[in-house]
């Protein structure tokens, strides 16, 4: 893209906008900031921003763009139908959080809650979360401090794998014998 | 009248006369479909009690069924089907099933299926070129691996060909020996058979075709359609990493693609890529079965997927190990699965389970197992020796001479190198122990005595009676999975509720699809959290056994089939269970609901059942054949049944599961028998008349 300005009405930048999402999406696997789009070659104003997105809503032909807010920074992010699924696209919103205990504690509930199993500590490494597993230790304790994470816990399969899960959801016992299935016992019932 | 799918023709071999003759497929076999449903109906009316696997009155039947070779997706599946020398202490009903391109070859010639009886007088092959059989002289093949056996017959066939051969553990009538085709599609059990028949190989080369009923659109609509809710090797329906485009995802998937992963010694590297299942020309990529199989360090060796005829899926990895060669074998090996069970010789390697000493080990076990024709029994030959070996019983039962003269030092060590002395000790039948553990479990235990640990849950033996391993039992879905494997002579090659229950998705989604197929969500349990029995259960366990034998008769791949699940969000991962029947009214012209091709493969699996009825002389199916492990009921010792993190189940509810699945099947719940009036509705009339006559009937 250069940077040369595009000079169009709502509708055309709804349009552009619309098909750098899809690029995004298709290409890289994740979320397009609005930011991108007060930039050149878009340079969107603020001011036309809700108009804009509003366009961008109704057209029939953008249904597949969907639009995800994080009122908290009051940030606006964007992804594409089908690259990018819903449940991927909350993910993404997570780690753009730059919250790994949250990160980590959301996902570790929703997976025990809704397979169940337990989560691999290793997925963590994995997009869209991609937090580094040397710190791991740290977000762990600060997860053990934290109030409204006393449901999150933690052990070790027999191949030394961490593996975690939210009590609230399933027992460690659960959680202990599904992570042995996954890290041994599966490779013996081929 | 044109013949649809099948090609309406099955060839009969004598070898004791060498008369060789041609049977109507359709006047006699129709309502058995093909591949294991011929050959039961075969097995019933051809062999009669008393006679035993090796000798020349038993039959061997292969085949696939009237979609095998059509292009059905996963229908390139053979069965082979025959007395199973392994059962104990009787020889029953059972059948080895192999993939590759064999069967698709036997169809193209013109063949349904191929009946072998009798002896030949000296060592023989089977040369079909389309219509000219001949019985060829296989002297100067007798004493070879499966490789050089395969390379001469397509020598003399063409390259095309396709080959059944059998190695020496075959020729020399070890139990534990299997049948080969392409050189790394085995099909279990029954290569002693073959052996016993002197009969080496069965080369196939077809120019023909099938013709499919259905018009050219039609056709390819179905087979788009059929495509497009595939999933991945035992419809995994999610992958095994999060993806943008997946909403769910499971570490243990067997669909590993995913951006930075390649078939690493492909020239040039060919990434995976993320595989969205709306793209139906990337079906092929979703399977990176080498670090699924043989971990991560795999994927570097990897050349690419392979698979059998017609099959979009590729779970058939092609891999190449440079440092396999100093074990003197070639760097190039392919399989998938249990195939790669040589391996597992070596109980403890240097550098782990998925270090590259075991991908090594893979490599090596590979070549001796797949040219020598040994078979595994689901890898139960390998915890049979570690068994008589950590508890001290080969210091027993071997010479002291014979004990010196294996080298354990090697096993100790965790050397590939063992698993070549191991392979050819049991396929050439040296000595006490390779002769023995070349028997099969049953009477490898009794020969030895084999003491009441072995029947514990490290071990793994289901059956302790027939000696076949758990296959897919209570690890996969409870009662459902106990019930399965109650009900064969062999490990249970059954994958219907694997490919359900193992997709992958939430357990929300599978009862919520669960209750469309078979009436309620109770049919299915979170893995690892039972419930006590319930009827939905007992539907669940006779529809997958059914659903085995209609893929095995049909033939499409129990691997994949059947689908309650589709990775397709926007279906809300429903599958399509009517596809079967779809394919099966497509190809042949004679259509068929899926109720009603049910009742076909009912009377498939009913079969089945008398068959082992009869020939074990008993009625009483519940006491004396479907067995259930002790250490199903007391491992783990301290846990209790129906609480979370196990698989134990309780002795008093897994009763109850036997009297609603007999009930569910119209079967006597006493006995567990077939009652007369459930043969009768499936055409099976004359079965209940001859076992009404020998007293088997309930």
């Amino acid at each position: 893209m250069s940077g040369e300005v595009i000079a169009v009405d709502h509708k055309s930048l709804a349009t552009k906008i619309a098909e750098r999402v899809r690029e995004d999406s298709r290409l890289t696997g994740k979320l397009t900031s609005m930011e991108v789009f007060y930039e050149r070659p878009y340079s969107l104003k603020p001011e036309e921003t809700e108009d804009v997105l509003r366009l961008l809503i109704e057209a029939e032909e953008h249904k597949d763009i969907n639009i995800l807010r994080d009122t908290d920074a009051g940030k606006v992010y964007f992804y594409a139908s089908p690259y990018i699924c819903e449940a991927y696209a909350k993910n993404l919103l997570l780690a753009e959080r730059n919250n790994p205990y949250v990160l980590i504690a959301e996902t570790v509930r929703e997976e025990s809650r809704m397979y169940p199993r337990p989560t691999c500590s290793m997925l963590f490494q994995l997009p869209p979360y991609e937090l580094n597993l040397d710190d791991l230790p740290f977000f762990l304790e600060e997860i053990r401090k934290r109030e409204d994470m006393q449901d999150i816990k933690w052990f070790k399969a027999s191949t030394d794998v961490l593996y975690l899960y939210s009590e609230r959801y399933m027992s460690l016992e659960h959680a202990k014998g599904l992570a042995e299935w996954v890290e041994v016992e599966q490779f013996e019932n081929q | 009248m044109s013949v649809y799918g099948w090609s309406g023709k099955i060839l009969r071999v004598d070898l004791s006369t060498g008369r060789i003759w041609t049977e109507n497929t359709l006047e006699k076999y129709k309502d058995y479909l093909g591949a294991t449903g011929i050959g039961y109906k075969v097995m019933w009316d051809e062999v009669p009690v008393g006679v035993k696997a090796f000798d020349p009155e038993n039959r061997i039947i292969f085949g696939g069924g009237p979609l095998i070779g059509s292009g059905s997706p996963c229908g390139g599946r053979v069965a082979i089907t025959s007395l199973f020398p392994t059962s104990y202490p009787v020889e029953l009903i059972g059948s080895g099933h192999m993939g590759g391109h064999w069967g698709a070859e036997l169809k193209f010639a013109g063949w349904d299926a191929v009946i072998i009886q009798g002896k030949a007088a000296n060592p023989v092959w089977l040369s079909i070129m389309d219509d000219k059989v001949e019985i060829r002289d296989a002297r100067q093949l007798w004493g070879s691996g499966i490789y050089r056996a395969t390379a001469e017959i397509c020598a003399e066939m063409g390259a095309e060909a396709q080959v059944a051969a059998i190695g020496q553990a075959g020729e020399n009538l070890v139990r534990m020996a299997c049948v080969m085709t392409g050189n790394s599609h085995s099909a279990g059990g029954i290569g002693g058979v073959m052996g016993s028949k002197n009969l080496k190989a069965i080369g196939v080369r077809g120019t023909g075709s099938v013709k499919i009923k259905a018009d050219k659109k039609e056709w390819k609509e179905l087979v788009n359609y059929v495509l497009s809710l595939a999933g991945s090797n035992n419809q995994w329906v999610v992958p095994s990493t999060p993806q943008p485009w997946a909403e769910f995802h499971a570490s243990n998937s067997r669909w590993t693609a995913r951006k930075g992963l390649f078939w690493g010694a492909a020239n040039p590297p060919v990434e995976t890529g993320t595989c969205d299942p709306r793209d139906m020309n990337s079906i092929g990529y979703r399977c990176q079965k080498a670090v699924f199989d043989l971990g991560p360090i795999a994927e570097q060796f990897t050349v690419r997927m392979d698979g059998c005829h017609s099959c979009p899926i590729r779970c058939h990895m092609q891999i190449s190990v440079p440092t396999a060669e100093k074990y003197g074998v070639s760097r190039y090996a392919a399989n998938t699965c249990i195939g790669w069970w040589g391996r597992g010789v070596i109980k403890t390697y240097p550098d782990g389970a998925r270090g590259m000493t075991a991908l090594e080990g893979a490599v090596v076990g590979k070549h001796m197992t797949d040219d020598y024709g040994v078979w595994c029994n689901y890898g139960q030959i390998n915890r049979d020796f570690q068994y008589a070996y950590e508890k001290g019983i080969l210091k027993k039962v071997l010479s002291e001479k014979e004990y010196k003269s294996i080298p354990f030092d090697l096993y100790e060590k965790g050397s590939p190198e063992f698993i070549k002395d191991f392979v050819r000790r049991i396929a050439f039948r040296e000595g006490e122990f390779g002769y023995a553990l070349g028997e099969g479990s049953a009477r490898v235990a009794e020969r030895w005595g084999f003491e009441e640990d072995y029947y514990g849950y490290s071990y793994n033996i289901w059956n302790r009676k027939l000696g076949y391993p758990k296959h897919h039992s209570t690890e996969n879905g409870g009662q459902v999975g106990a019930l399965i494997n109650s009900q064969y002579n062999r490990d249970a090659q059954c994958h219907s509720h694997v490919n359900f229950y193992a997709c992958g998705l939430p357990l929300e989604i599978q009862k919520r699809l669960a209750a469309d197929v078979f009436g309620s969500g109770d049919a299915i349990d979170a893995y690892r959290n039972y419930t006590p029995m319930n009827v939905y259960k007992a539907k669940f366990a006779k529809w997958s056994l059914i659903r085995k034998e209609l893929h095995d008769s049909l033939p499409l791949c129990n691997w994949m089939f059947p689908w309650i699940v589709s990775p397709l969000k926007e279906r809300g991962y429903k599958g399509d269970t009517t596809i079967e029947a779809k394919l099966y009214s497509a190809v042949t012209g004679d259509k068929k609901s899926e109720a009603e091709l049910d009742l076909v493969a009912e009377r498939i699996f009913n079969l089945h059942r008398a068959l082992t009825i009869r020939g074990m002389g008993t009625k009483d199916m519940r006491k004396e054949h479907d067995l259930v492990p002790d250490w199903a009921y007391d491992y783990p010792k301290d846990a209790k049944p129906f609480t979370a993190g196990h698989d134990k189940m309780d002795r008093e509810d897994m009763q109850k599961a036997f009297d609603m699945f007999y009930k569910e099947c119209g079967w006597d719940v006493a006995t567990g028998a077939p009652t007369k009036e459930t043969y009768q509705k499936l055409g099976l009339g004359f079965v209940a008349d001859e076992l009404g006559k020998l007293g088997l009937l309930p």
